[in-house]
């Protein structure tokens, strides 16, 4: 691993630090259990660690950061194991609790319903969905993903065609 | 009925719990960076020490066989696993170099899947043509190195059918082993790549 200047490490950890919720997200929509999340966090870090000398500040350092893990959780080599299909690990009871509120059961059951759509979409589609509920608009998606406006706007649809169908056979 | 929009805030209330939850601070960060820089070199090491360790083991065997029971055949033999060494070495390198070319943060999803994929394409058929025409170099290179006669035509078409059954059979192995080690993954790839070039 290059090392970088000592005040651009400041700088990189910084930004790590106060963007690492996206990494999180990220991690969250692509990885089905804690050892793989843990996994593809470190490598995003590596990931954007290395690009980083190259961010010329262009575009803003979230669209950045998020461009850097989805690409990398799309095209990271993962050793095929027994593990990955197993579905997603139970969200636990500590997941599951909104920090100091108490139990929410309807929250638990969206919760669980948005995960079970998610995983069951293809890895582009996690993408675009994920950067619709982060409340990114078109124009965003389309310049963090490649496509064109109208092309993100015919997935999406797609996708919440999918939800509904989904949601109609779960409730019914 | 549940719609997209309607879970926009059930995410958001989730992702900023979830985000509290795991905040990493500068030391965590610092060493989950170290972390995964040893682990990726180390997953290289072992991957290339698996398969230099049968190599060698092969090469010992049949270097041992030539100098206990036939001294002439040793030359030949020596050229014939340098040969063998060079391409597996290179293939190995190749493929975990391809196999840890991940994000081009310049690019956006869709570009940075086509440089790859294509990288990755042609790192594989490069591979799948040098399984064929390495045997066949190193059955020419391993007769003028160690023939006592000139190469004649009748020769070199007879080294050229050997050359090529020994290709022939070196191919499928080569391309099964490939394949098993990044076939699923390029698949993947040009798939995600399919969808983002879909017609709109």
């Amino acid at each position: 691993m290059p090392p970088l200047a000592p005040e651009k490490d400041k700088e990189f950890i910084d930004l790590i630090t106060t963007h690492q919720g996206i990494i999180h997200k990220v991690c969250s929509v692509y990885c089905q259990n804690e050892t793989d999340r843990e996994d593809l966090f470190q490598e995003i870090l590596l990931q954007v660690w290395k690009s980083y000398t190259s961010f010329k500040g262009d575009s803003k350092i979230s669209t950045w950061l998020y461009r850097v893990a989805l690409n990398t959780a799309i095209s990271m080599y993962r050793q095929q194991t027994r593990k990955a299909g197993a579905g997603r690990q139970e969200l636990s009871p500590d997941e599951l609790q909104l920090a100091d509120k108490p139990a929410d059961f309807e929250f638990e059951d969206r919760l669980k319903f948005l995960y079970t759509t998610i995983d069951k979409l293809n890895k582009i589609e996690k993408a675009i969905v994920m950067l619709y509920l982060e409340d990114y608009d078109y124009r965003q998606i389309s310049e963090i993903v490649g496509i064109t406006e109208t092309n993100v706007g015919v997935k999406l649809h797609r996708i919440k065609d999918k939800l509904r169908k989904l949601a109609k056979t779960q409730y019914s | 009925m549940m719609e997209l929009d309607d879970l926009k805030n059930t995410w958001q209330q989730y992702s900023k719990a979830q985000e509290e939850q795991h905040q990493l601070d500068a030391e965590q960060i610092r060493h989950a960076l170290e972390k995964r820089t040893f682990t990726a070199v180390g997953k290289i090491r072992r991957a290339l020490s698996i398969d230099m360790a049968i190599l060698a083991f092969f090469t010992i065997a049949v270097l041992l066989y030539a100098l206990l029971f036939n001294k002439p055949m040793l030359s030949m033999l020596l050229l014939v696993f340098g040969l063998v060494w060079a391409f597996t070495l290179f293939v190995n390198i190749g493929v975990h170099s391809l196999l840890n070319r991940i994000a081009n943060a310049k690019a956006d999803l869709k570009t940075s899947l086509q440089i790859l994929v294509k990288k990755i394409g042609a790192g594989l058929r490069t591979i799948n043509t040098l399984a064929v025409f390495a045997p066949l170099a190193g059955v020419f290179i391993g007769f003028l190195s160690t023939a006592p006669e000139e190469l004649t035509w009748h020769i070199a078409l007879l080294l050229l059918v050997v050359g090529g059954i020994m290709g022939a059979a070196f191919f499928p192995l080569m391309r099964w082993y490939t394949n098993k080690l990044v076939g699923q993954h390029y698949n993947e790839l040009r798939q995600c790549l399919l969808e983002l070039e879909e017609e709109e």
